[in-house]
């Protein structure tokens, strides 16, 4: 016998697993249709506009890449460092 | 999940000058609330700044699948800092990922409203399902589902609103291939609903006390 708190656990996963199953079909499919794009190339591709050649970023390896220009992520770094440290000092945190 | 990937010159100044000034107005509202509520529990903010770290980290992180995808982490960020703290949240984690290239500067302002609507729709339909859903993992699933479906829309909806410049295809066209990603976001949905929902379950068992993240 089950308790109604246990069925509607069962209910929840119940629903979030045909949910889950739906969409991955439908994005399965989808996906077959278009082929394997970039983000920013399926992105251009759906609204009509030209991506130039090479800005698609590269990958380095394992099979996930970085976004945007890998010395930004250090110049941005820097600056928040000095920021916060600008703060900590100015409000004694 | 939800993102405009355009860069700068997609929208015209008019709907950029637009989107900006809603997301700004949200942001003067969010500070508002922040402001006169009472003090904020240290441990929410220390949440906040460890959400902002790991959804600005995950946005960069190019998923190798259905040719390239990114998670966001929206939904988590509505479940455990609410929409308040969680509007702050994405707005300095789409200013932070302008500054490397991730989206154009003009897009901030529609993305922080895509990613703001993620977070209210996942906070909602999380509190929401509480009394019929009790098990954590689901329920977070369930709602970061829902969060994204709604992300999805917004964005869509902001593209078609707005227009592309120097494009000749049709709104319908447009609609068309927006549709498409929208169907394939929502099958990449799935991969942040189970990682949100084991996140969500995982604290749940260790420290209940963060899950009110949304009580004032």
């Amino acid at each position: 016998m089950t308790v109604p708190g246990e069925s509607r656990e069962r209910y929840g996963i119940a629903l979030f697993l045909l949910l889950a199953v739906v969409l991955v079909v439908i994005g399965v499919i989808v996906t077959g249709v278009t082929g394997p794009m970039g983000i920013e190339e399926r992105f251009t591709s759906a609204v009509g506009l030209h991506q130039e050649p090479g800005v698609t970023p590269g990958e380095a390896g394992t099979g996930f890449s970085l976004e945007g220009h890998p010395v930004l992520y250090i110049a941005f770094l820097g600056i928040l460092v000095i920021a916060c440290f600008l703060l900590y000092r100015k409000y004694r945190i | 999940m939800a993102h405009i990937h355009l860069e700068d010159g997609s929208f015209s100044l008019l709907w950029v000058i637009v989107w900006w000034a809603c997301a700004l107005s949200l942001l003067g509202i969010a500070l508002y609330f922040l402001r006169t509520s009472r003090k904020p529990d240290p441990r929410r903010i220390t949440i906040a700044a460890f959400c902002t770290a790991a959804a600005f980290a995950i946005f960069q992180v190019d998923i190798p699948i259905a040719g390239g995808v990114h998670i966001n982490l929206t939904p988590l960020i509505g479940i455990l800092t609410g929409p308040i703290i969680g509007s702050l949240i994405v707005f300095i984690t789409n200013i932070l990922s302008a500054a490397i290239g991730h989206g154009g500067w003009g897009m901030i302002g529609a993305n922080t409203l895509v990613n703001f609507s993620e977070v209210i729709v996942a906070y909602a339909i999380f509190r929401i399902l509480k009394r019929w859903v009790p098990d954590l993992f689901s329920r977070a699933g369930i709602a970061t589902l829902a969060g994204l479906f709604v992300g999805n829309c917004v964005m869509i909806g902001i593209i078609l609103v707005s227009g592309i410049q120097g494009v000749t295809q049709g709104s319908s066209q447009i609609l068309t291939g927006l549709s498409l990603i929208f169907a394939i976001n929502m099958g990449v949905a799935v991969i942040e609903a189970f990682v949100t929902g084991l996140t969500v379950a995982y604290m749940g068992r260790v420290r209940p006390d963060l899950l009110d993240g949304g009580k004032p």
